[in-house]
C-alpha cells in the first residue's frame, strides 16, 4: 500500500468518497509536478556549468553565487517575451504543441517509484505505460512542425518521426530481458526483483536502453531535429517566450523521466545501504543525467543516415540477440543466480565488438576497434577536464599561450640585416610582398617594402627563402583595424614596430625567447 | 456504480463521439488527424474505466504511438493538404458504402442483446491475458504464432518487391 492510498483511507472515514478520492490525488499531482519542475531547474543548472566544465568554459556563474540563479532569470526572461505566433501557420496547432510535447513527460511520473511507498500509482502494467506515453511527445513535436508553416519546422518534424520509428524497436526489446528475468511489468516489483542490479545482469540490454532512450528524447549525438547548423533550430524555430519554454521544460523533464527509468529499470530503484531509499533513487538519477550529458558534451552529432544505420542495423539486431540469449537463460535458470553476471557481460562485449565488424554505413566497415577507441579517448578526455582548475585568461591584459606548432603571424624584418635580394617577393605565394631597391655603395638597399597583411597566408615560405637572417615570423597575433588599408604594413612601420620574432624555421631562437607570458601584468585584485 | 466513474464515463464518451465527429467534418486534413488521436485517447480512457488496463495501454501504445502517427507522417508527405480534401470523382460510391455500413451497425448494436457482466473484473490483467494466449492447454498459441509469421511474410515480402526495382 502507497502512501497515497494510506491518505485515501485516512481521509474517507471524515469526508465523501468522491472527495477522499480527488483530494489524494490532487495534492499528490501538485506535490509531484512541483518536485519535478525543481529537479528540472537543478538539471538545467547542473548540465550547463558541467557541460561547461567539459568544454574547457565556465558556464553561467553570474547570477547568485556560483551562477544558482540563473534559472530562475532565464524562467523570468522567457515570462517576459513576446509571444510570437506566425501569420500564416495553424493557430490553434501551434498553440497546443508545446502542451502536447510536455503533458507526457510529466505523466511518466506517475508510476516511477521514488521510494518503495512513494509511487503515485503501481500500474499493474507500469513499463508498458511508460513506453505508451513516452512516445506522444513526438505528436507536439509534430504539431509544432506542422503548425509553424515553416520548412525547417517540418524538416524536424519529419526527422523525429524517422527517428522515433527507428529507436523505438530497439528500446523496447531492450527491456524484454529485464521483463523475462522479473516476470512483471510492475515498476515496484522489477525493483523488488533486483537483489543484483539489472545492468549487471542485464549489460546489453541497459546500453542499448540507454542509447535508444537518449535517442528518444533527442539529446545530442542524436538531437538531429533540432541540429542548429542545418535546420537552425528545428521545430522550435518560431517559437518565442512561455511556449519556447515548455518545449525546453518538456526536453528536461522528459530527460528526467528517463534518467528515473532507467534507475529503476537497471540501477536497482531505491535499494541501497545506510541512506534512505528515496535518496538513493535520487542519487542515481543524477548519475544517470551525468552520464547523458558527460556523452553529449563529447561526441559529435550523427548524420541522418548514420542515425538510421545505427539503430536498424546495430542495436536492433543486439537487442533481439539479447532478448533471446536472456530467454535461454530464464528457461535454464529459472531463479537467475546473480553469477550469470559473468558470462553475460562477456557476452556482451565479444556482441558489441563482434557484431560491429558487420555494420556498414554508407559502404563503410564502421567497427568498434576503429570507432570504438576514439570514443573511449574522447570520452575520457573530456572527463579529465572535470578536474581542471578553471582559470579564465583575461584576454587583453594577458597573451594566450600560443600552440606549440603556431607559426605566427605578420613578419618582423631586421632592416640591417636586409640584402635586398628579393627572394622573399619571389617566394611568397600570394604575391603581397611589393619590394623595390636601388643601388647603394656595397649592397642593395631598400626603398620601399609593403606587405599586405589582409591577404597573408601566414605560410612562411619568406622567411624560409630569406638568406640572411632577415625575416622572421612574428608572435604577434593581434591583428585587427578598422581599415583594410591599415593591413598595409610599410618600411616605416616595420622599423618602428616591436620586434618579437617567433621561433619557427630559426629553432635557436627559442632558447633567447622570453618566455610566453604577458604584454602588461594582469591587475591586481582588490 | 461509483459517481466518479460514471461521470467521467460521460465525459469520455462525449470527447470521444465529439472527436469522430470532428474527424469526419472537419476539412483541414491535419486537424482530423489530431482528433482522431483524441478519439483513440477517449477509447483508451473507456477501457481503463473498464479495469482492462493492458487493453487501454495497448490503445495508446498502438493506436497512438503507431497508427495516428504513420497518418500524420503519411499527410506530410501528401501534397496541397492545405486545401484540405476536395471530393472526389467517387463521391456518390462513398456516400453509398458509407450508408450501407452505417445501417448494418445500427441493425447489429439494436439487435444484440448486450448482458452487462455482474463479477468483479480479473486482477491483475497482464498474466489472466497471457494465460489466455500462450497456454499450452486452452491458449490461442497456435494461431498466434501462425499470426505472427503471416505478419513477418508480409514485411518480408514488401521488402522483396520494394528492393528488386
Amino acid at each position: 500500500m502507497n502512501v497515497l492510498e494510506q491518505f485515501h483511507d485516512w481521509l474517507i472515514d471524515y469526508w465523501p468518497s468522491w472527495a477522499a478520492y480527488l483530494v489524494p490525488a490532487l495534492v499528490a499531482f501538485v506535490v509531484l509536478s512541483t518536485f519535478v519542475l525543481l529537479v528540472v531547474m537543478a538539471f538545467i543548472y547542473i548540465e550547463r556549468r558541467g557541460v561547461g566544465r567539459f568544454q574547457v568554459r565556465l558556464g553561467p556563474n553570474r547570477a547568485g553565487p556560483f551562477g544558482i540563479l540563473q534559472p530562475v532569470a532565464d524562467a523570468v526572461k522567457v515570462l517576459t517575451k513576446e509571444d510570437i505566433i506566425p501569420a500564416a501557420g495553424d493557430r490553434w496547432v501551434h498553440w497546443l504543441a508545446p502542451v502536447v510535447a510536455f503533458i507526457p513527460a510529466l505523466a511518466i511520473f506517475a508510476v516511477i517509484p521514488f521510494e518503495e511507498r512513494a509511487i503515485f500509482t503501481d500500474l499493474n502494467v507500469g513499463i508498458l505505460y511508460i513506453i505508451a506515453i513516452s512516445s506522444l511527445g513526438a505528436i507536439g513535436i509534430f504539431m509544432a512542425g506542422w503548425g509553424s508553416n515553416n520548412k525547417y519546422s517540418l524538416v524536424s518534424a519529419m526527422r523525429t518521426m524517422a527517428q522515433m520509428i527507428s529507436y523505438e524497436i530497439p528500446l523496447v526489446l531492450s527491456l524484454a530481458g529485464v521483463l523475462i528475468i522479473t516476470g512483471s511489468l510492475s515498476m515496484v516489483s522489477i525493483v523488488e526483483a533486483q537483489h543484483v542490479p539489472f545492468f549487471l545482469l542485464q549489460p546489453l540490454g541497459f546500453l542499448i536502453f540507454f542509447i535508444a532512450a537518449a535517442a528518444e528524447i533527442q539529446r545530442s549525438p542524436f538531437d538531429l531535429l533540432e541540429a542548429e547548423s542545418e535546420i537552425v533550430a528545428g521545430y522550435h524555430i518560431e517559437y518565442s517566450g512561455m511556449k519556447f519554454a515548455l518545449f525546453y521544460l518538456a526536453e528536461y523533464t522528459h530527460a528526467f523521466a528517463i534518467c528515473a527509468i532507467v534507475a529503476t529499470l537497471f540501477l536497482g530503484g531505491w535499494h541501497g545501504m545506510l541512506l534512505p531509499g528515496a535518496l538513493w533513487f535520487m542519487i542515481k538519477v543524477f548519475l544517470v543525467f551525468g552520464l547523458l550529458f558527460w556523452v553529449r558534451s563529447t561526441l559529435p552529432r550523427l548524420r541522418v543516415d548514420q542515425l538510421m544505420g545505427f539503430a536498424w542495423k546495430y542495436l536492433f539486431p543486439l537487442a533481439l540477440i539479447n532478448m533471446f540469449i536472456t530467454a535461454i537463460e530464464a528457461i535454464i535458470w529459472p531463479e537467475f543466480p546473480w553469477q550469470l553476471l559473468i558470462p553475460n557481460i562477456l557476452i556482451a562485449a565479444l556482441l558489441i565488438v563482434l557484431w560491429s565488424g558487420f555494420f556498414r554505413v554508407a559502404g563503410e566497415r564502421v567497427s568498434f576497434q576503429r570507432y570504438g577507441r576514439g570514443i573511449i579517448k574522447g570520452l575520457t578526455v573530456t572527463f579529465s577536464h572535470l578536474f581542471r582548475r578553471p582559470i579564465t585568461v583575461q584576454y587583453p591584459e594577458q597573451r594566450l599561450t600560443p600552440a606549440p606548432r603556431f607559426r605566427g603571424n605578420m613578419l618582423v624584418w631586421d632592416h640591417d640585416a636586409c640584402i635586398g635580394c628579393r627572394a622573399c617577393a619571389r617566394a611568397c605565394p600570394v604575391s603581397i610582398i611589393d619590394i623595390e631597391t636601388i643601388r647603394g655603395d656595397k649592397r642593395l638597399i631598400v626603398e620601399k617594402l609593403e606587405v599586405d597583411f589582409g591577404r597573408c597566408l601566414f605560410c612562411g615560405l619568406c622567411v624560409e627563402a630569406c638568406p640572411v637572417r632577415a625575416l622572421f615570423m612574428s608572435r604577434d597575433y593581434e591583428q585587427a583595424s578598422y581599415r583594410r588599408e591599415q593591413l598595409v604594413v610599410s618600411k616605416e612601420q616595420f622599423i618602428a614596430a616591436e620586434k618579437r620574432p617567433s621561433a619557427y624555421f630559426y629553432p635557436d631562437l627559442e632558447a633567447e625567447m622570453p618566455p610566453q607570458t604577458l604584454l602588461a601584468p594582469p591587475k591586481e585584485k582588490g | 456504480m461509483d459517481v466518479g466513474v460514471t461521470a467521467s464515463f460521460w465525459v469520455l464518451a462525449v470527447v470521444g463521439v465529439a472527436s469522430a465527429l470532428a474527424v469526419v467534418f472537419l476539412r483541414d486534413i491535419f486537424r482530423a488527424a489530431l482528433f482522431l488521436v483524441l478519439c483513440f485517447f477517449a477509447v483508451a480512457g473507456i477501457f481503463v474505466i473498464l479495469s482492462a488496463d493492458f487493453l487501454a495501454v495497448a490503445q495508446v501504445l498502438i493506436y497512438v504511438g503507431a497508427i495516428a502517427v504513420l497518418i500524420i507522417f503519411a499527410l506530410m508527405l501528401t501534397r496541397e493538404t492545405q486545401r484540405g480534401s476536395p471530393s472526389g470523382r467517387f463521391r456518390f460510391l462513398a456516400f453509398l458504402v458509407g450508408a450501407v455500413f452505417l445501417v448494418a451497425m445500427i441493425l447489429v448494436v439494436t439487435g444484440t442483446d448486450w448482458q452487462a457482466i455482474t463479477e468483479a473484473p480479473t486482477e491483475p490483467t497482464t498474466s489472466s491475458l497471457a494465460q489466455a494466449l500462450f497456454s499450452e492447454e486452452e491458449g490461442f498459441i497456435l494461431p498466434f504464432e501462425i499470426a505472427a509469421a503471416l505478419l513477418l511474410a508480409a514485411i518480408i515480402g514488401a521488402i522483396v518487391l520494394l528492393r528488386e526495382k
